[in-house]
């Protein structure tokens, strides 16, 4: 027998946050990876070999079309995990995945196999895991309707907030170049908006990075996207019978009117 | 149908329509019909309300239901199109238990067949065929709204009309079903005007005949035409995730015993072989049955 290997940094929230003896089991089958900006992890279609649980970076799921358009999805931090897929049946990515900021540049992984072990024995991560999906479901499904509605700007300000959640950091090493990608609008679009954003002195530039100075004036411009999907990822780690156990809707939901399409 | 599933005429008439639940063994839908009610699929009927906790699922036996997700300001997109293929509630599978969008009834045609979510989650719990269907359904309807966001950031707005009339089309089983500009509007997140200008042009093309709150689709090639790849993407995806019944009749895929080919392996890894038809691995006939 050698001597149990040496356990990394817990960058990632959801194996922070697991109690010491369900940790203790995984941690053999953990290695760690590093994160390069711009990598790609996985393309569509590919078998899901490990499953990634990335530190404090920034990575996007990214669906590419026919005509080589592309647009990000989602976006992956070290609240969550690449290759939720492994857990809803098949090995086989949903979209590509490439690491947009590395952070610290560093992820932790694990075999699928190791991963379905795992989730058999129903342990915190099974919970974890479980949640995580509600919550990327519910990303997705905000996301369909954000895209479809809301202005760049507002769009701009609710991704800007999600990579600074996951980035733990003022200063975000966002291109306009990489945000015009993330949003698929044009470049000059994103410059104007960055433009306008600094001016109302709610971020400013500085060579390739974008520093956050007023968030909640960022906040009060993104659209209530933001706040609906950080709500999901927020109840992937609280404790049952918080608040936030049973869903993290906002309660304004519950009460809503009847929609205005049942006149239509 | 029949001529597919010889031993349908065993289970309640209604059953049939819906394709998940026609997929199950006899002996699992024998378990499950007691829990399952009729319920009308009346035009505008809700099924789940946004933010509110899912009591029931729904089977569809035709028509066509809408999920969209409403903004504060009432605004909304549809996220999600579901009817005989699907259901209506697939949250209970991934363990959630609050409506992300709100369900209700686009296209009514007869009825869905009801389970409350208990009785769902209960089902789940055996690991059997019903839990490999539904983990089969949510793949797909990860994938159809994983299209949809790329979609609606990426293609416009006669795109996205067109693979939505198609998307409708095959699920509302006639030619000719109700719609109004506004609420197709609605659907698309975009103002009415915007509506009618596309419609026009699609009219005037020849692949829809727009009359007043109703439409035809005269030629759904042209539709196709018009529409982006994201309708051809999903599709492919529920086709390889659930084989229609035609191929799997041309294959031969019926057993001795006249059931249905079913070579289920209850693990995980249930994507890509399931089916000889499919094109790779020999054929795996069930216990007693013979392969094609």
């Amino acid at each position: 027998m050698t001597s149990a290997p040496s356990v990394p940094a817990r960058a990632n929230r959801l194996l922070a946050a697991l109690p010491v003896e369900d940790y203790r089991r995984i941690s053999p089958a953990l290695i760690t990876r590093p994160l390069k900006a711009r990598q790609v992890l996985r393309r569509r279609g590919e078998s899901i070999k490990e499953i990634y649980f990335p530190g404090r970076s920034l990575c996007s799921l990214v669906l590419g079309m026919a005509d080589g358009a592309s647009a990000e999805i989602a976006v992956v931090g070290p609240e969550g995990l690449i290759g939720i897929e492994a857990a809803l049946g098949p090995a086989r990515g949903m979209s590509d995945v490439a690491v947009q900021v590395a952070g610290d540049g560093m992820a932790l992984a694990m075999s699928v196999e190791a991963f379905r072990r795992e989730l058999e024995h129903q342990g915190a991560l099974y919970a974890y895991v479980t949640k995580y999906a509600q919550a990327m479901v519910a990303f997705l499904t905000q996301s369909v309707a954000c895209n479809g509605l809301h202005s760049t700007e507002a769009r701009a300000c609710r991704w800007l907030l999600h990579a600074q959640d996951r980035l733990e950091a003022n200063d975000l090493a966002v291109t306009h170049e990489l945000l015009s990608t993330m949003l698929a609008v044009r470049r000059p679009t994103v410059s104007l908006m960055i433009t306008d954003l600094a001016q109302a002195g709610i971020i400013s530039t500085h060579r390739g990075t974008i520093r956050i100075v007023d968030r909640s004036a960022l906040e009060r411009r993104a659209c209530e996207c933001y706040r609906i999907v950080k709500a999901f990822f927020d109840a992937v780690l609280a404790p049952p019978d918080s608040a936030f156990s049973i869903s993290g809707v906002p309660q304004w939901r519950e009460s809503s009117q009847p929609s205005d399409y049942v006149r239509a | 149908m029949a001529k597919v599933h010889p031993t349908r005429s065993t289970h309640p008439p209604a059953a049939s329509r819906n394709k998940l639940l026609a997929a199950l063994p006899k002996a699992d839908y024998a378990r499950i019909s007691p829990l399952l009610t009729t319920v009308p699929l009346t035009f505008k009927r809700i099924l789940h309300k946004q933010g509110s906790r899912i009591d029931t699922v729904y089977f569809p036996n035709g028509g066509v239901c809408s999920v969209t997700n409403v903004m504060s300001d009432g605004r909304m997109v549809e996220v999600a199109t579901i009817g005989n293929e699907g259901m209506v509630g697939i949250t209970i599978f991934l363990g959630g238990e609050i409506a992300a969008g709100e369900a209700f009834v686009q296209v009514p045609d007869g009825e869905a067949l009801a389970m409350s979510a208990d009785n769902f989650r209960r089902e789940l719990d055996r690991h059997g065929p019903f839990y490999d269907l539904m983990s089969r359904y949510s793949q797909a309807f990860q994938a159809l709204i994983m299209q949809s966001t790329a979609c609606n950031s990426l293609h416009t707005v006669e795109e996205r009309a067109s693979r939505w009339l198609l998307m409708t089309h095959d699920r509302a089983g006639s030619d000719e079903f109700q719609l109004t500009h506004e609420f197709l509007g609605y659907m698309l997140g975009v103002r009415r005007p915007t509506v009618s200008l596309v419609l026009g042009t699609l009219d005037k093309a020849g692949a829809i005949s727009n009359g007043m709150k109703k439409i035809r689709i005269v030629n759904r090639e042209r539709l196709e035409g018009t529409a982006c790849e994201c309708y051809d993407v999903v599709r492919r995806t529920f086709e390889r995730l659930f084989p229609p019944p035609t191929r799997l009749e041309n294959c031969g895929k019926l057993s001795a015993n006249g059931q249905l080919f079913r070579p289920w392996r209850f693990s995980l890894e249930i994507l890509s072989h399931d089916f000889c038809s499919l094109g790779s691995g020999p054929c795996q006939p069930p216990p007693g049955g013979t392969a094609c």
